[in-house]
């Protein structure tokens, strides 16, 4: 059962070792027996964004991050009919933006994780996070 | 495909199977579930990444207040 979805923001902290927070979601998840999502759109904006800035250390965490089948994480794929919805909201948000995060968990009615304040989810669907560094 | 084995269990563990239809079944998810748990936390050490038992805490508490808020938006809304 997948009770959370990291966006863009989240797959890029966690990638860039700043993702305390999503550690910690992820975590809960292994503890709980449920899932965390990864919107492939997401994933896709985050590998090109670390792969545009030559971050290989980054993307190999990305990478392990999505590859392992036992762990609390699964990949949610972008589907036919959402497509062109994620599409026009993508072409709206700032990139990287999460724009298949926020269909996403919005479809599933679970909380969606991001270090983006948006504002596209309503805050009781949100899990906004900050580092402590970030304060 | 199943195998069989012969196990020994503490008392205390072995009365819990006492009360279980299916003790083989029984078994099968804990460890199931204790392997999704260590593949996750191996996962996230790889990368460097150890939360602790307070952090993960504080965010089921996070997630436990969202669920909260919405049932209640949920309910105040039909």
């Amino acid at each position: 059962m997948i009770t959370l979805v990291l966006d863009t923001s989240a797959l890029l902290a966690y990638a860039r070792l700043h993702g305390l927070a999503v550690s910690e979601l992820v975590m809960l998840a292994g503890e709980a027996d449920t899932l965390v999502g990864i919107p492939a759109g997401d994933l896709l904006e985050a590998h090109a964004s670390l792969t545009a800035e030559g971050d290989t250390d980054a993307i190999t965490y990305l990478e392990a991050l999505v590859g392992d089948e036992e762990a609390a994480i699964t990949v949610l794929a972008l589907r036919g009919e959402d497509a062109v919805t994620v599409a026009r909201l993508a072409a709206q948000m700032p990139a990287p933006g999460g724009a298949h995060a926020v269909i996403v968990s919005a479809a599933l009615g679970v909380d969606l994780a991001t270090y983006t304040r948006h504002g596209l989810r309503p805050p009781d669907s949100t899990v906004t996070l900050v580092e402590p560094g970030d304060r | 495909m199943t195998r069989r084995f012969s196990i020994t269990l503490p008392d205390d563990v072995a009365a819990v199977l006492d009360n279980v239809d299916n003790a083989s079944a029984y078994i099968a998810e804990a460890l199931r579930l204790r392997r999704h748990r260590d593949a996750t936390r191996e996962l996230l050490a790889a990368a460097g990444y150890h939360p602790t038992d307070e952090g993960v805490q504080r965010m089921r508490e996070r997630l436990a207040a969202n669920r909260a808020a919405r049932a209640k938006r949920q309910a105040a809304g039909q």
